[in-house]
């Protein structure tokens, strides 16, 4: 039973089909519910799927928690858009919203079990055009536009450096797979530069960021929820991928201090970025920066623990990140602006949202002994075992920076007295619901972190 | 070297050129059918079916497009042309001469052979096939968020 | 034809093409720019692919002009609705891409 190892790809593609017929039928609500759902049930599926290989897609277990995490996005966006979407009056367009979010999760989830360099670009490509798409599905907001398009050029210029450093890599190896490869030349890190900078831009590495903060800033926020975990995800999994078992072997060692040091400078650019921001999406999209240049230094290890611990750095960052998005998300539906000024005095109007934020916002900053702490920590012991101290000295550094807009944004909420006169709506219980599930887990998971991190090391063979 | 090869190589650097240079994108457009219809040329000595691809396929699908989405915006050009244009200048000899400095360095390839298309189709559909299959599931999701962005939305201003 | 020729005119394309990106200020003249870029980028895997007989590299050049005909046709939808929001096709006098 081969093609048992694919079942959440069967499970996620029968979704699409069914979220399809259940849009023509004119019901673009129940679409998205429908998504979410079958999102939930591939998920589940993961547990009682076996290794193997089909089609050219093998599935193993670091497979699997890759996966796990893409799913996980995926289904936390679903299920907070459609209160999201009754408020900014975008349900006519829920269907198209969720088939393409869909399309981007199988692109994601293929990207994972790819094993030759074509289907790495098509995959990639499919994780990438339709979010160009989804970015500009609210057609009230210019800004939206606007930032779909800067989405879509930039994402479409690095698809061309990634084209030409594919091509550079099959010519390495002489053949499509990957394991093939003898060296040749120039070719390699020619080719694995390009391949850099086409996966910088998806994740947002240095000096590949800049278009984040704006497509971050105008695109729907449970969207831009899923925009900051999944891609990310993806982009650096495989990149771990590549490094360990085509640069690596064919002797290019030098990759790892590329990469170290694209790790210290996506790290220090995205934390005195953050610094100023007044507006909460911009904040995290440059402290979402910052987390990519902390998972980079799990990848300059190149060792099998730093795999394991980018997979568990991950997982920790869907709960922490996507619930501190959903969290502006449910302010947004607010009526409040999702700036420092607009979240004044949240606590007054919602303890439960902003002790939530509150957790969220000590996990991105690492505070023990939330869930991001034991994040942090574990992806710097690995930097730390392979040597890198500059980079978990700097890393120990701006994560006393990093708290100063953390807890700014922490001491807006809980003591600065609102400054907004008119009256807030409630928050949307559903929203508020999945924000408050996830502040649990991020809590809750702090105090017994080996529960993740266990399944993380053993699924990357560490 | 074969003066007709020079010519062609030649042309579509100079339509290259134009695409960037010209004010009208209407023009850049056609410098730009230009270039890739030179470029399908070029394709003839290398992979005849690579050839047909790009003239029939690509140039004719993406010009068409284009002009499309110029004539329904109705501004084919703008009072300035450029926006910095000496740091993309700068940009683009960079890129340059490193790509250059790359193909100095590869050995002399050992003797060039058109690439038939029967060996070209075997090894696709056996190589590709998985890249070809998640192509259509790209395909249908450009379709579909096309479709999506260019859709009216309901009371939309 | 010579294999040094089309790779020199190939990082012409994609030298041209990064110019524009990066210069020209209407929506369209970048999509054609990207266009270039990529056709510089197919033009050479498959002067690889002629030169030293992998198939590999041809077979991405026809996948590459597959993927980029299905991201042009994205990225001209998104372009129309920016002009219907916005009636602006300049890049660097929307808000959002001036930065």
């Amino acid at each position: 039973m081969q093609t048992a190892s694919l079942l959440p790809v069967w499970l996620v593609l029968a979704t699409l089909g069914l979220t399809f017929l259940v849009d023509l039928s004119g019901r673009p609500r129940t679409a998205l519910r429908v998504a979410a759902l079958g999102g939930l049930v591939a998920l589940l599926s993961l547990i009682w799927t076996p290794d193997g290989a089909f089609l050219g897609l093998s599935v193993d277990a670091y497979v699997r928690f890759a996966q796990a995490v893409l799913l996980g996005a995926a289904v936390l966006a679903l299920l907070a858009s459609p209160p999201y979407m009754r408020h900014f009056r975008m349900e006519r367009l829920a269907g198209d919203y969720a088939l393409l979010l869909l399309f981007t999760l199988l692109g994601g989830m293929l990207l994972m079990s790819v094993r030759d360099w074509l289907a790495l670009f098509v995959a990639f490509e499919l994780l990438s055009i339709p979010l160009y798409a989804a970015a500009a599905l609210n057609k009230r907001s210019p800004e939206g536009a606007e930032g779909a398009l800067k989405f879509f050029l930039f994402g479409s210029v690095s698809s061309a450096f990634l084209l030409l450093g594919v091509g550079m890599m099959t010519l390495v190896s002489g053949s499509t797979a990957f394991s093939s490869v003898v060296v040749r030349e120039a070719f390699l890190p020619a080719g694995l530069a390009l391949l850099l900078v086409g996966f910088g831009f998806k994740v947002a590495m240095f000096p590949f960021y800049f278009w984040a903060p704006d497509v971050y800033e105008s695109a729907p926020t449970p969207l831009v929820a899923f925009l900051s975990v999944a891609p990310k995800a993806a982009g650096i999994l495989i990149l771990f991928r590549i490094l360990q078992e085509v640069v690596l072997p064919a002797g290019l060692s030098s990759a790892l201090a590329w990469v170290a040091f694209a790790s210290a400078l996506t790290m220090v650019v995205g934390n005195l970025l953050a610094l100023p921001q007044t507006h909460l999406k911009r904040l995290l999209a440059y402290s979402g920066v910052a987390h990519i240049g902390y998972v980079l230094a799990a990848l300059a290890a190149g060792t099998a623990e730093g795999a394991g611990m980018s997979l568990f750095y991950f997982t920790v960052y869907l709960f922490s990140n996507m619930g501190a998005f959903l969290g502006v998300a449910a302010v947004e539906m607010m009526g409040l602006s999702p700036t420092l000024e607009g979240v004044a005095g949240l606590y007054r109007r919602s303890p439960a949202l902003a002790m939530s934020f509150l957790a969220f916002l000590l996990s991105l900053g690492g505070i023990p002994f939330v869930l991001g702490f034991w994040s942090k920590l574990f992806v710097f012991f690995a930097a730390a075992q392979a040597g890198l101290w500059v980079l978990v000295f700097l890393g120990a550094l701006l994560a006393v920076v990093a708290l100063f807009y953390y807890l700014n944004v922490a001491r807006w909420m809980l003591i600065v007295e609102e400054m907004q006169e008119e009256p807030a709506g409630p928050p949307p219980a559903a929203v508020v619901a999945l924000v408050v599930m996830a502040a649990f887990v991020v809590v809750v998971g702090g105090l017994v972190p080996q529960v993740l991190v266990q399944p993380a090391l053993l699924a990357a063979g560490g | 070297m074969n003066p007709v090869f020079t010519l062609l190589v030649v042309l579509v650097m100079a339509a290259s050129l134009g695409v960037v240079l010209s004010r009208s994108v209407f023009r850049a457009a056609y410098f730009l059918a230009f270039a890739l219809v030179g470029t399908g040329f070029l394709y003839l000595g290398m992979s005849p079916i690579f050839s047909a691809v790009q003239i029939l396929l690509y140039t004719g699908g993406v010009l068409t497009l284009v002009i499309f989405a110029v004539m329904l915006s109705g501004k084919p050009e703008l009072s300035t042309v450029f926006h910095r244009p000496a740091q993309g200048l700068i940009a683009a000899l960079l890129v340059f001469f490193a790509l250059l400095s790359l193909t100095a360095r590869l050995p002399e390839p050992p003797e060039p052979r058109t690439i038939p298309v029967d060996v070209f189709a075997a090894y696709f559909f056996r190589e590709g096939a998985l890249a070809f299959e998640i192509l259509s599931l790209l395909l249908l999701a450009a379709l579909f968020g096309a479709l999506a962005v260019a859709r009216k939305q309901g009371g939309e201003g | 034809m010579s294999f040094r020729a089309l790779l020199f005119l190939s990082a012409w394309m994609f030298a041209t093409g990064i110019f524009g990106v990066l210069s020209r200020r209407h929506v369209v003249a970048l999509l054609l720019s990207i266009e270039l870029l990529f056709n510089g980028v197919n033009l050479a895997l498959l002067t690889f692919a002629w030169a030293y007989g992998a198939l590999s590299a041809a077979s991405l050049a026809f996948l590459g002009i597959a993927v980029t005909v299905a991201e042009v046709a994205v990225g001209l939808a998104i372009f129309l609705l920016v002009v219907r929001l916005t009636g602006k096709a300049a890049a660097d006098e929307l808000k959002q891409l001036a930065g």
